[in-house]
């Protein structure tokens, strides 16, 4: 067998995926598995699969592997998400991860929750998130700026920032 | 002219968006188990006052199925803010819970499992907060939230995880619009993260120059730093409005107060009123108020006129069905009847 992408040399590697209940078919020979790797999967041209629907939220450095991933959990689709914006369940944060996480990181920035907890679960960082900003409101009032600014790095911190 | 924030600001708003653990988020869900959600958080709010928990309001809340309820219904409870028209088109398995008062109300089956929130009339976003965040720990008793060490509280888009919390303030800014500074609010707000837009469409005259703003972010920050970011926006901007109207009012004295005493003599003598007229005479009837060029012996009852003259609602307080032209004319007689009731030059 020829392989997919030059078709010269003999393919050495075989792959076989099932995407939305459609099974694709790649081979490919070393060199050309090489270039391409072998999450690589041949795409027609993604503005013109989804230039339709106009996505939500662009995401060329991932695009090429959006269609891959699929929630366990609820069926979300990669692309799906990134058209509406949308989860479908908790876990299509684990499961789309790759994908959601660029968007959280660009909307919210790369920082960690330090607000309320729900009844009966532990959170040490928002606990002492809390703890610290009362320590802050305290430093200001006194004004001990140099504490104050302690304090506001230890704050930084625990947010991921 | 000294006036203060709460002549600026109409009113304050909390809403937190929570989901349950486990259940595919409302666009998945299309069957039963979000109307059993409902029922249980129904169940849950009424819980401290059936305990006779200390603190606890007995508030009469009522449950909505959007499917049950008639179409006007649905846009009555959206022109007071308590649905939106996002929860009325998947009416099916939408729900809203309502407190008596109308101050809080929890959809169920909207963008999320449930959106609680508080409405308080006036610069009182503190005091929403903490009326919603009650709720919310009465909820999280008997459903288990989806929550994540990192994420924060999980919503069905990124843009709200972290403390699913949108504080907003709705302002009346005719100031800031008729002199043409609201633009430079909006960029000065925006380096803030916060967002401003039109209450009623683009906020223009038409829509009676009301502006809602709110914070962007939801994660890496608490809800006490949202609230006191979302306060120091809102007092930079009635600042700013307050100054403005005093401006208006020196620059352009005789023209502008020579349209407010028109506005309200329209008001209170048109035969026929459309709400976009509505709206736009109203608004400038309460910068009269505001001014001291009209007196208002009840200013609430004259912010709820605004709500009252919406479509829908005008159409309920008639009591009867009615086609545009007739809507138009029991509009003008309600106007100017609730006008003359609380209004003297």
């Amino acid at each position: 067998m020829k392989c997919d992408e030059c078709g010269k040399n003999e393919a050495t590697f075989h792959s076989l995926k099932k995407i939305n209940g459609q099974t694709t078919e790649r081979h490919l020979c070393s060199e050309c598995q090489k270039k391409y790797g072998s999450g690589f999967m041949k795409m027609p041209d993604f503005g013109s699969l989804f230039g339709g629907f106009g996505s939500f939220f662009d995401e060329p450095r991932i695009a090429q592997r959006r269609e891959e991933y699929i929630c366990q959990s609820c069926g979300t689709t990669g692309e799906e998400f990134l058209r509406t914006g949308f989860v479908g369940c908790s876990d299509c944060y684990k499961e789309l991860a790759p994908l959601i996480m660029p968007v959280v990181r660009r909307m919210q920035g790369d920082v960690s929750h330090v607000g309320k907890v729900p009844v009966g679960v532990e959170n040490s960082v928002s606990i002492e998130y809390e703890r610290l900003k009362k320590e802050l409101n305290k430093a200001i009032e006194t004004e001990e700026y140099e504490q104050a600014s302690i304090i506001r790095d230890r704050m930084r911190q625990l947010k991921g920032e | 002219m000294t006036g203060n924030y709460n002549d600026v600001v109409v009113t304050s708003r909390v809403r937190l968006a929570r989901n349950v653990a486990g259940l595919p988020y409302p666009y998945k869900l299309n069957d039963n188990r979000a109307i059993q959600l409902a029922r249980k958080v129904y169940e849950a709010i009424n819980k401290p006052y059936a305990e006779g928990q200390e603190n606890a309001e007995s508030n009469d809340y009522a449950m909505y199925r959007m499917e049950s309820i008639s179409d006007n219904s649905g846009d009555v409870l959206r022109e007071k803010h308590l649905v939106s028209a996002d929860l009325l088109e998947n009416k099916k398995y939408g729900a809203a819970i309502i407190g008596g008062d109308e101050t809080v109300s929890i959809m169920v089956g909207e963008e999320d499992h449930i959106r609680e929130q508080c409405i308080l009339q006036g610069f009182k976003l503190t005091e929403a907060y903490h009326k919603i965040n009650a709720i919310d720990d009465a909820i999280s008793k008997s459903v288990q939230f989806a929550y994540d060490a990192k994420l924060g509280y999980l919503t069905s888009c990124p843009t709200n995880v972290g403390t699913g919390m949108r504080a907003s303030a709705m302002m009346f800014l005719p100031g800031l619009s008729i002199t043409r500074n609201l633009e430079q609010c909006v960029g000065a707000v925006a380096r803030l993260h916060m967002t401003i837009r039109g209450v009623y469409g683009e906020g223009s005259e038409a829509d009676g120059y009301l502006y809602q703003i709110s914070n962007q972010k939801t994660l890496g920050v608490s809800e006490q730093e949202i609230l006191s970011s979302v306060q120091s926006s809102i007092g930079h901007i009635a600042d700013a409005e307050l100054r403005a109207r005093d401006e208006l009012l020196k620059a352009n004295g005789n023209a502008l107060k020579d349209r407010i005493l028109r506005a309200y003599g329209v008001l209170c003598h048109a035969y026929m009123l459309d709400s976009k007229e509505f709206m736009k005479l109203l608004a400038l009837v309460k910068l009269g108020a505001y001014y001291g060029l009209i007196k208002v012996s009840d200013g609430a009852r004259l912010e709820k006129l605004v709500t009252d003259g919406q479509p829908a609602n005008i159409m309920n307080l008639s009591g009867k069905a009615l086609s545009g032209e007739d809507r138009d004319v029991f509009r003008a007689g309600y106007v100017a009847k609730t006008l003359k009731s609380i209004c003297k030059r």
